[in-house]
């Protein structure tokens, strides 16, 4: 390749990363600006006299809707609630996964192929069955009910995962822990745990980002004091007193964002592997 | 120590009815100590039937004892065998000193108990600068030994293997094929071998059982089965190379019979080879068959000492030198048959022709339809 050439590829490359990289210098840049300079000032300048005070706002102080409280106590409802239904999704995928592949029963294909439907079920379809079985289990407007509704469709494909995983892992693997007196439970924690960290990590963070970025459940299934911080956000957009705070606006969202971010910065790398890996060599 | 018996065991996969049946009533029985091989081309069922014995596959139909005892119902963990399988299976995460002592430890075996296992163990087979690797960074050898010594560890009444040589260069095989061997004579475990290699079922087994397409085709000790094969596929399969099976038609020579085959490509010749007494009663004049002869029983002087021989000059059509012997190439019965020469006869077989002698008490007939061997 010439240098010509080069320098376009690299000319095309920055401007591609540009594009995708503005708007987010926008919502930083905004965020630290003070409400005047962000009415005087150019969208892109960098702020003149950086300030956290729309920060401090969006975490603790703006409204979102009647209460003023900020982002804080949804953002503390989001981690309540993500933490766990990835947990018990991926564990369970995990389990469902390993039974799929190496304690195979009549009908077992069936079942797989039914539960892959569940990939493709768009969400409004399910609010009101699902409205009503919250409502029969007595989990309406709560976190509870809102974890339960995300293991429940994470799981398709929590089972996915581990599966097309474990189908790489030999048999005889199975079958030698068998002779050597593992049981089905034995076996799962003792020997394919240990190297399952791979497609747990692809699972944790695909799970993480869809549980955390939906809006949808959030806003159907949570109460007032359960909504997650997705939901808020639109709330706290939403509701303005006279001036439009653009800065605090920015930083909510920013926040609002931030775990998913990081969760791709800490094990992002493992995505790529995860889904990469294939048979694991004795 | 166990004995093992198998009595008419069938494995159907599917529906009872319209499933495909691998196994078609196998009868196999093996006293304590015994070392049983089950020998056959991929598909035959072998591993299967391993696997049944191992606990790891279900019984359609018929019964596995084990000391005389029913196990069918039992689960893998509680029949006390130990099984080494092809891909050694060595649990990926654990040390070389965990994955000896894993069964050990399910078994709540106390640990002192357990590190004098690994130590005698790691000892037997000389594994005891590995115990603390991981599987990764063994070698295929290693790795083999680890899961013999992983099996060796829990003092089972029966060993089970299945293929656990094939992947193992040529050289290692030959190494650990004798010890195997060598173990077993030390340690007299009840063992049961599943290979498709003929020359490990040979040197290994006390019983060999040649299996093809779900069926024993022969059951017996090995230089039975290598010197009387019951059938054309046995004859084929046991030896390498394989068993000559040459067409010839019996001809009537006053009491007794000779079978007469054609010499060369063009037919023009042919040898007429006396028949064994024994075989008299079975054979009737100008009848087909098909003659079994072993290359080392086609042979050239200096190897012919036995006194029933035929000799014949058959031509040359190729020669391969393997060293400790030559083998030739030429034309019986209007099939390739190959002889197993002294490698000292180069020299004499550069012509077109050489003369052979044919040890014809070891000569084997079969029925050229059936396949069957004919009754002596």
């Amino acid at each position: 390749m010439n240098a010509a050439s080069r320098f376009f590829l690299y000319a095309v490359l920055a401007l591609a990363a540009l594009y995708a990289l503005a708007p987010l210098w926008v919502m930083l840049a905004t965020s630290f600006k003070s409400l005047d300079e962000i009415r005087e000032g150019s969208l892109i300048a960098a702020p003149q006299a950086p300030t956290i005070a729309a920060w401090s706002k969006a975490w603790s102080g703006a409204c979102t809707g009647v209460r003023c409280e900020g982002l804080k106590p949804f953002f503390i409802n989001s981690l309540l609630m993500t933490i766990p239904a990835v947990l018990i999704s991926t564990i369970i995928g995990a389990l469902n996964g390993y039974a799929l592949t190496h304690w195979k029963f009549r009908g077992s294909e069936l079942l797989f192929t039914a539960l892959l439907l569940g990939c493709f079920i768009p969400f409004q379809v399910v609010l009101l069955p699902m409205a009503r079985t919250l409502g029969a289990l007595g989990f309406v407007d709560s976190i509870f009910g809102l974890i339960f509704v995300h293991v429940v469709y994470g799981l398709a494909f929590t089972t996915l995962f581990f599966r097309n995983y474990y189908v790489g892992v030999p048999g005889e693997l199975i079958k030698a822990a068998r002779v050597d007196g593992a049981g089905f439970f034995t076996i799962f924690w003792r020997i394919l745990m240990p190297i399952s960290g791979p497609i747990f990590m692809v699972c944790v963070i695909w799970q993480f980002t869809q549980i955390w970025n939906d809006f949808l459940f959030g806003v159907v299934f949570a109460g007032s004091d359960s909504q997650p911080v997705t939901v808020a956000l639109n709330n706290l957009v939403r509701t303005s007193t006279g001036v439009k705070e653009y800065n605090v606006d920015m930083a909510a969202a920013i926040i609002a964002a931030l775990p998913t971010l990081l969760v791709y910065i800490v094990a992002g790398k493992y995505f790529v592997r995860g889904l990469t890996a294939g048979a694991v060599k004795g | 120590m166990a004995s093992l018996g198998i009595h008419n065991i069938r494995k159907t996969y599917g529906d009872k009815a319209k499933g495909v049946e691998v196994l078609k009533g196998i009868n196999l029985d093996i006293a304590d100590g015994e070392f049983l091989i089950l020998v056959g081309g991929s598909g035959c069922g072998k591993s299967t039937l391993l696997n049944m014995i191992a606990g790891l596959e279900t019984v359609t139909e018929g019964e596995i004892t084990i000391n005389g005892k029913r196990v069918n119902e039992l689960p893998p963990k509680d029949r006390d065998i130990a099984m080494v399988f092809q891909s050694y299976a060595l649990y990926p995460s654990m040390s070389v000193r965990d994955n000896i002592a894993f069964g050990l430890s399910l078994r709540k075996v106390p640990k002192a108990e357990q590190d004098a296992t690994i130590a005698r163990v790691a000892k037997l087979l000389q594994i005891e600068a590995l115990l603390g690797r991981k599987p990764a960074q063994l070698s295929g050898g290693q790795r083999q030994r680890v899961a013999m010594g992983r099996a060796l560890a829990r003092e089972p009444q029966i060993f089970l293997f299945d293929e656990p040589l094939s992947n193992l260069d040529a050289k290692l095989r030959v190494e650990m094929r004798s010890e195997i061997k060598l173990l077993h004579k030390r340690l007299g475990i009840t063992t049961v071998y599943v290979t498709h290699d003929q020359i490990e079922a040979m040197t290994l087994g006390d019983k060999i059982a040649v299996m093809k397409d779900g069926v024993v085709q022969q059951f017996g000790a090995p230089n039975e089965i290598y010197n009387h094969p019951v059938n054309t596929f046995v004859a084929g399969f046991m030896g390498s190379p394989p068993m000559n099976l040459i067409p010839a038609t019996m001809q009537r020579r006053g009491s007794d019979f000779v079978a007469v085959m054609t010499v060369g490509e063009g037919a023009a010749q042919s040898v007429a080879l006396p028949v064994d007494a024994r075989y008299t009663t079975a054979l009737s004049d100008s009848q087909s068959v098909l003659v079994g002869l072993r290359p080392e029983h086609i042979t050239d002087a200096p190897r012919a000492a036995a006194p029933t021989v035929a000799s014949i000059s058959v031509p040359v059509e190729l020669t391969e030198v393997t060293g400790a012997d030559i083998l030739l190439t030429t034309t019986l019965g209007g099939v390739r048959a190959l002889a197993r020469l002294h490698p000292d006869s180069l020299d004499a077989i550069r012509g077109h022709t050489v003369s052979v002698s044919i040890d014809v008490s070891r000569l084997v007939l079969f029925d050229p339809a059936t396949g069957l061997a004919l009754t002596r």
